[in-house]
């Protein structure tokens, strides 16, 4: 009895993680055929009822479900490729990445809230400090933080549930800026562990840096991108703050994780709220897969 | 040649910053001066000023570094054995260590209805407590997966050695594992930590109790509906990134040698 722990230590994360993790997700498919909420705190009454899943095929719903998958997607996309092009640039002929490391982080290591704090200081309409220096020197404003679409040709036609607008690139921005950093250490940090000598062989072959950085280098470099896809895509689902931050509860703005919220804290509907949850789930184990599968494609090319 | 490239890419990584700059630079400037954006001097530090007279964030920085730590024992309480299970454990239960990463995949949002209601239901609001296990469960198989990384890496002979010659599987972990593996178990401890300080979502949803509030909080509150109190809101935010940020540009050359290369490499 004593030695239980040295025999079978997974048993306290097991624990832990079954009343956190598997506990709540049994639950809500119980809460999601409830009728609670509502009401004030202690007095609920759960009636069993269908009506929750009306939410899921809600508009709004349906919109921001869009929303979320695209902000996935491309935020993730811009994030993998600029990062890898700018390590790969950079760590080619670099072995020396111990101050560029030391700034890499800072974003990193920023709070999402404080983040969304930034961008609003920088970018909202009347008192943005990015506005400003636009009005003073050009003369032009831009309304960032809005759901206006920008002057460009096609934009202004697209329907609006493709979401080309000022505000969502403004937060596609926020995380770009975030996270790019992060591809970028991780992929110097592999670019370290890669001999110089292989380097050096193919450009006395006569091939120039950019070559080397596809042939040689980024089929190296294959499965850790794979990896960082996969990690990045998994956090760009959780992204709450920078979206509350910036937008609040904006209907034509919110992503999954801000609508449960709005749900759980100002309309205190739990059930509809449960139902959305399995959506947003569903929405996230299912992309993962589509990912992995066509990522495990891709790793046997 | 070198020198000016290197000389560029920290320029560039300056620009990178430049949000940052512009936030230290906002917080010290005076409340009108931040909306006016007419000029950005003088400087002056009575935003901080107020804030301290404010009196919350004190309390606020008490109660993040509280549930931070916390947070941090409790992953790393849990994470620890998990890791050395999947990493050097005779039965290595290699399943149920890849169903403990795979709980990262859930989004905190997706359980946040279900947390909330079983808090309410055992009192657990309003608790440091509980928040820092929901954020440290939450922490959990990233902590495992890098611990996991570093205690593989220990032979697996040394141990052996030490078990046929008698020693306790206390006196492994004590005389071989936690040396072995200190710089790896530092490194995920601080990350857990710094997830941990920069948690939202759980603190502001679980804790209502103005003296229980962490920093992310307290400086999300300075948004009210009508008006955002620019001045205090600013220096909160700079209080709130400044310790992740210092202890990351300390210490992240360090991380980067003894963790990124081992993550990348696999």
């Amino acid at each position: 009895m004593k030695n239980w722990l040295f025999r079978y230590p997974n048993i306290p994360a097991l624990i832990l993680l079954g009343g956190v993790a598997v506990v709540p997700v049994i639950s809500l498919f119980y809460f999601a055929f409830q009728n609670i909420g509502g009401g004030s705190f202690g007095v609920w009454s759960f009636q069993f009822t269908f009506r929750n899943f009306a939410t899921w095929i809600d508009p709004g719903t349906l919109q921001s479900a869009f929303r979320t998958c695209e902000y996935a997607a491309i935020s993730v996309t811009t994030e993998i490729v600029a990062g890898t092009a700018i390590g790969l640039f950079v760590g080619m002929r670099s072995r020396t990445i111990t101050p560029l490391v030391r700034i890499l982080s800072v974003p990193v290591m920023t709070s999402p809230l404080a983040v969304g704090m930034i961008w609003k200081l920088l970018f909202s309409i009347d008192g943005g400090w990015v506005n400003g220096v636009l009005v003073s020197k050009l003369g032009i404003e831009v309304p960032w933080l809005s759901l206006t679409p920008p002057h460009w040709p096609l934009a202004t036609t697209a329907p609006e549930w493709l979401n080309i607008n000022w505000g969502f690139f403004v937060l596609i921005a926020a995380d770009v800026w975030q996270w790019t950093p992060l591809i970028i250490i991780v992929v110097l940090a592999r670019l370290v562990t890669v001999p110089q000598s292989l380097i050096d062989a193919a450009s006395v072959d006569g091939l120039t840096d950019s070559k080397i950085a596809r042939v040689v280098l980024l089929p190296l470099l294959r499965p850790t991108i794979l990896v960082l896809v996969l990690l990045r895509l998994i956090d760009s689902f959780r992204v709450f703050e920078n979206i509350w931050a910036l937008f609040g509860d904006n209907d034509s703005a919110a992503s999954m994780t801000s609508l449960i919220v709005r749900y759980t804290l100002l309309i205190r509907d739990y059930g509809r709220g449960a139902a959305l949850s399995l959506l947003f789930l569903g929405l996230v184990i299912g992309s993962l897969m589509a990912l992995i599968r066509s990522g495990a494609r891709w790793h046997r090319l | 040649m070198r020198i000016a490239r290197q000389i560029a890419l920290v320029g560039a990584c300056l620009i990178w910053l430049m949000p940052l700059i512009l936030l230290v630079i906002a917080s010290l400037l005076p409340e009108q001066a931040i909306v006016d954006r007419q000029s950005i001097w003088p400087l002056t530090i009575e935003n901080f000023h107020a804030l301290l007279k404010h009196g919350t964030i004190l309390m606020g920085l008490r109660n993040s570094l509280l549930m931070a730590a916390l947070a941090t024992l409790v992953a790393a309480l849990v994470a620890a054995p998990a890791a050395y299970a999947a990493a050097q454990h005779p039965l290595r239960l290699r399943g149920v260590f890849g169903w403990i990463l795979t709980t990262r995949i859930l989004p905190p949002v997706a359980v946040l209805i279900p947390l909330f209601v079983m808090a309410q239901a055992v009192h657990a609001t309003d608790s440091l407590l509980g928040v820092a296990v929901i954020v440290g469960a939450g922490n959990v198989p990233v902590v495992a997966w890098l611990m996991r990384q570093f205690i593989a890496e220990i032979p697996p002979n040394m141990i052996d050695a030490l078990r046929m010659d008698g020693a306790s599987e206390w006196a492994v972990v004590r005389w071989v594992l936690l040396p072995l593996s200190g710089p790896g178990l530092t490194t995920s401890l601080f990350l857990s930590f710094v997830l941990a300080w920069n948690d939202y979502l759980f603190s502001s949803v679980l804790i209502s109790a103005p003296s229980l509030k962490t920093l992310p909080v307290i400086a999300a509150d300075f948004v009210t509906g009508y008006r955002i109190k620019w001045g205090l809101m600013l220096a909160c935010d700079v209080i709130l990134i400044a310790p992740p940020v210092i202890l990351s540009v300390i210490a992240a050359p360090q991380i980067a040698k003894i963790m990124l290369q081992r993550v990348a490499r696999d």
